[in-house]
């Protein structure tokens, strides 16, 4: 028997009974289909991270009140200044500005809920109170208006930069810039508008009011602020400044107070949690693939028995175990590699529909992963059906009914 | 004539639930080259044993078979299929087409089988299935054919690869009398155009198409 007599028989058989063959592939493109989506989300949800992670700049260290779970701090802005034993300040802030001399720039962030009022207008908005110097540092630029100035937070004054959304819930089409709005009951003026950041762990972060830290304190009547960022301009120093920072900070406060961390370490932290959970996926995904293989495992016996009678036919006209068994080998491989291409289009087109919604990226691995595993799990599975079926004494099969 | 099959103190046995069962017990017979062989005797007589071995499908517990002067009793498996391939041409009561398959490609069937390109197979097989008066049902498959049809598919079948002997088990057990003269008309043709043919039947009557016939009862031949 030629190699293109094995396909060609194989084909025939499988055409034969078209919705078998059918089912059978069908465990194989769901497996392999959501190997690559699952896998699709997870590196999308990954590339999403670091592009983040980029904008924040790798030379960004981050100090945090008391020993921090990484996880925690997915680079948000929001929740209370910090616990009971938060001991960051404003002082503190100052006192780095002051000492640590391999930081260019330092900013505290303090952050609370309140209620924004603008005419008829009400909402809950996360409000930070920061420094001027927030502007260059989180690299938030203002698109209209401007930021505080170095007076207005000196003198405390009620002047609010505005995110994007907030803007729209407030004053829809309106211009913001000079109106007075009311923030947790006292009025306040709009200088300026950010640009917009867009959203990210569904949390939209141009959602937000920001006033100088001193107004932050005296209308909140907090003194604590949740982080400060220090900006340490040379990416080659920043293990060097971090040190600095820490052996300043243990002046003021003991090791278990206070946490530095650099972009690096979090993205890194980050990145590592979501590649468990991306391969976590993977391997969820591939046991349907597995299941798949099961499936075809299955209904080869089932095609074995209903084609003894043929077996014994085959044989009788000259067929040798060898090309019995390779018959039944080639129809599961051809099932499961025609299921595997089937389900490698359906799941990178499905990540590309679903890329509207969230991002994601098809990496090149889980393609490999996927068709290969389906390609495994086919010809394995076909393998005890097949030397079953190559086994059959042919005398036997003939007279089986 | 040369002798083409030789059986030389054959026997089979079977292992059936523990027990021995003789099927054949050292038979000895020679089927010449072009002859028109019969085998009869009562169903469970070694018959149907006897014509399996004839034809490479069992093997011999014990003696010798040969092929013109060859020893062929314990050849590999593959080597049978391959022996079975090109010289031997099987005829069955129950037809034996495969389900579903055209006429046609169940007739080529043999030919993917002998392991080497064969160049027109459709050609061939179109030949000899109008050679047994199929040449408008090429395509049909056997459930779409009548018995008498469904076998005539399985001589034209049988001679796809030119074999030296059609061996036909009860080729007509399965038919109507006027069908089942037209089949044994068709492998009577076939032995006067040289082939050798072998038959196991019941029937006198179609043991009549036979030049000698091989009576078995018990394992054991009576005449040949």
């Amino acid at each position: 028997m030629t190699f293109i007599d094995t396909f060609q028989v194989a084909f025939r058989s499988l055409a034969i009974n078209k919705m078998r063959s059918g089912l059978m592939m069908l465990g194989v493109i769901i497996g392999v289909a959501s190997v690559i989506l699952l896998v699709s989300v997870g590196s999308g949800l990954q590339a999403f991270v670091t592009d983040q992670f980029d904008e924040l700049g790798t030379d960004l260290l981050t100090i945090f009140p008391g020993e921090l779970k990484f996880g925690d701090a997915a680079g948000r802005e929001g929740g209370p200044p910090g616990s009971a034993n938060n001991k960051l300040t404003r002082d503190v802030a100052e006192l780095l500005e002051r000492r640590a001399t391999l930081v260019n720039g330092i900013t505290p962030v303090a952050t609370t809920y309140a209620e924004t009022k603008y005419l008829g207008e009400e909402r809950t908005t996360g409000i930070l109170g920061t420094t001027t110097n927030y502007v260059d540092i989180r690299k938030s630029p203002t698109e209209k208006g401007r930021f505080f100035s170095r007076q207005e937070e000196s003198g405390a004054k009620r002047v609010a930069v505005l995110g994007a959304t907030t803007v729209d819930e407030l004053f829809g089409n309106r211009n913001p810039i000079g109106e007075e709005l009311k923030l947790a009951g006292k009025t306040f003026t709009v200088i300026g508008i950010f640009e917009s950041k867009g959203a990210a762990f569904g949390n939209d972060q141009d959602d937000l009011v920001a006033i100088p830290l001193t107004t932050f304190e005296r209308v909140f009547d907090l003194d604590k602020v949740s982080y400060i960022y220090a900006k340490v301009g040379d990416v080659e120093r920043v293990d060097q400044a971090k040190r600095q920072i820490e052996r300043i900070l243990l002046t003021q406060m003991d090791d278990e107070d206070v946490s530095v961390i650099g972009t690096e370490d979090l993205l890194e932290t980050v990145t590592s949690i979501l590649g468990v959970i991306t391969a976590g996926l993977g391997g969820i995904a591939a046991i349907s693939l597995v299941v798949g293989g099961i499936g075809i495992a299955n209904i080869m016996l089932v095609s074995v028995t209903e084609r003894i009678r043929e077996i014994g036919i085959r044989k009788a006209v000259g067929a040798t175990s060898r090309d019995i068994l390779l018959q039944f080998l080639t129809e599961a491989a051809v099932l499961s590699v025609i299921g595997g291409i089937a389900g490698i289009l359906i799941g990178v087109g499905g990540s590309l529909i679903l890329n509207n919604f969230v991002q994601t990226v098809v990496p090149l691995w889980s393609v490999v992963l996927g068709f290969s595993i389906s390609a495994i799990t086919g010809i394995t599975s076909g393998v005890g059906p097949a030397i079953k079926a190559a086994r059959m004494d042919p005398i036997a099969a003939l007279r089986y009914e | 004539m040369k002798p083409l099959i030789t059986l030389k103190n054959v026997s089979r046995t079977y292992e059936l639930d523990g027990v021995s069962v003789h099927a054949l017990n050292l038979v000895s017979t020679t089927i010449k080259e072009g002859e028109f062989v019969a085998i009869m005797g009562p169903s469970g007589s070694g018959k149907s044993t006897l014509m399996h071995i004839v034809g490479l499908l069992d093997t011999p517990s014990n003696g010798k078979l040969y092929y013109r002067d060859k020893r062929i009793e314990s050849l590999s498996e593959t080597e049978r299929a391959k022996l079975r391939n090109r010289v031997v041409g099987f005829v069955f009561q129950q037809f034996n087409l495969i389900k579903r398959v055209s006429a046609i490609n169940n007739v080529i069937l043999p030919l993917i089988y002998r392991h080497e390109a064969v160049a027109d197979s459709r050609e061939l097989g179109k030949k000899l299935l109008e050679r047994v008066g199929l040449g408008d049902r090429l395509d049909h498959a056997p459930n779409q054919l009548s018995g008498g049809q469904q076998q005539r598919v399985a001589i034209a079948r049988a001679l796809i690869n030119d074999p030296e002997i059609i061996l036909a088990d009860e080729p007509t057990g399965n038919l109507d009398t006027k069908t089942g003269v037209q089949i044994m008309r068709i492998l009577k043709d076939l032995n006067n155009e040289g082939k050798t043919v072998i038959i196991v039947t019941h029937e006198e009557e179609i043991a009549k198409y036979a030049d000698r016939v091989i009576e078995i009862v018990d394992g054991n031949i009576q005449k040949a």
